[in-house]
């Protein structure tokens, strides 16, 4: 019925301009004399289907630019990799016996890496001896070996000497890593590690840096990250589950 | 590896950072702030570091923490205890010492 009433419409609309009941089989004669009325009637044919084309494929446009942004909820896998921390990356520095230490030395085991300097008042002793505590526990309880590893962000007083000296006090077990200052800036950049200089007071200054600990997996790929807040217990705690969730 | 300039530079062992030289300045540090709460109630004459001021009764122990301390561990320390009263005085239910720290002396300032 809608429908009905809807051509009758348009007929008696175009019945005003033609001056006929039957508008098909009048629309060819008319067609030559009358061109200007003929003209406007196909423009106002046309113009509503046009629009209507328009707006239904816009529709259909944003329905599929939609559905293909959007991200399916049961993804596993993606989720899986999102969740690990976007950092890492090659390095070439040097040990504390001043031999060439890579990445690819660490692979195979698990990792546990710091970012420090010697010349800490208080917070790096104390993260490296929370990071060895931890460590024990692991190896001793778990029968796990994790790989600790300093890096120092400050190679200027860091030599290898010093740094073998200062980590020994710790656990002897500690690979302490220097370097050239370009390559100790690549390998913080990789790891998005801040470190400035402050405080200089004649030739001694501090610096200021951001305190986490990486867990490594056995590819050197990132698997969590720890702040100042761990302590021991929790650390080893945290750990584990790491290992866990990764190895199944 | 050839980015210190000298072998023996490169071969120095800072050693005031070591174990035995950092817990002694853990204790001169401990010694000097247990000092300063202890006289907490005489006037604080003495200028330490990053405007901290102490009485006349700790100088002996400011010494030494100066000495068994690398000047700008003490600078931390002194900012870092400067820190932990400014949290307290917050904290502190006591009503005298809570809120804002009142001048000294009144304005003299005259038009």
């Amino acid at each position: 019925m809608y429908l009905l009433r809807h051509c009758s419409f348009w007929n008696f609309q175009s019945c005003g301009y033609s001056t006929s009941h039957n508008f098909r089989r009048e629309k060819p004669k008319q067609l030559n004399p009358l061109p200007d009325k003929s003209h406007s009637r196909s423009w106002s044919d046309y113009i509503v289907p046009v629009a209507f084309l328009m707006v239904a494929g816009a529709g259909v446009a944003i329905h599929y630019n939609d559905e293909r942004r959007a991200t399916p909820k049961g993804a596993g896998g993606a989720a899986k990799t999102i969740s690990r921390p976007a950092v890492g990356g090659p390095f070439k520095l040097v040990n504390t016996n001043n031999q060439i230490v890579t990445d690819r030395d660490f692979r195979g085991n698990w990792t546990l890496l710091y970012f420090g300097y010697t010349s800490s008042p208080d917070v790096d002793p104390m993260e490296i001896q929370k990071m060895v505590r931890a460590i024990d526990v692991l190896e001793k309880e778990h029968n796990m070996k994790v790989n600790l590893v300093f890096i120092t962000l400050d190679p200027e007083r860091d030599s290898p000497w010093h740094l073998r000296a200062y980590l020994k006090e710790f656990d002897p077990k500690i690979v302490g890593l220097t370097g050239p200052i370009d390559a100790i800036r690549q390998v913080a950049h990789e790891y998005r590690v801040f470190f400035k200089r402050v405080g200089e007071d004649n030739q001694d200054y501090l610096v200021e840096s951001s305190h986490n600990l990486y867990l490594m997996d056995p590819n050197m790929e990132p698997v969590k990250l720890f702040g100042v807040e761990y302590d021991a217990e929790q650390l080893c705690y945290d750990i584990l589950q790491g290992i866990k969730s990764v190895s199944g | 590896m050839g980015w210190w300039t000298k072998r023996e530079e490169a071969e120095a062992v800072h050693l005031d950072v070591l174990s035995k030289a950092r817990n002694a300045c853990y204790k001169a540090r401990d010694a000097f702030y247990a000092c300063v709460e202890k006289e907490s109630s005489k006037n604080p004459t003495e200028i330490a570091s990053v405007g901290l001021l102490y009485p006349a009764q700790c100088k002996q122990f400011r010494a030494n923490f100066e000495k068994q301390c690398r000047p700008t561990w003490v600078k931390h320390f002194d900012r870092q205890y400067c820190a932990k009263k400014r949290l307290q005085r917050l904290l502190d239910s006591d009503d005298q010492k809570k809120g804002p720290i009142s001048l000294p002396q009144p304005s003299t300032f005259k038009p």
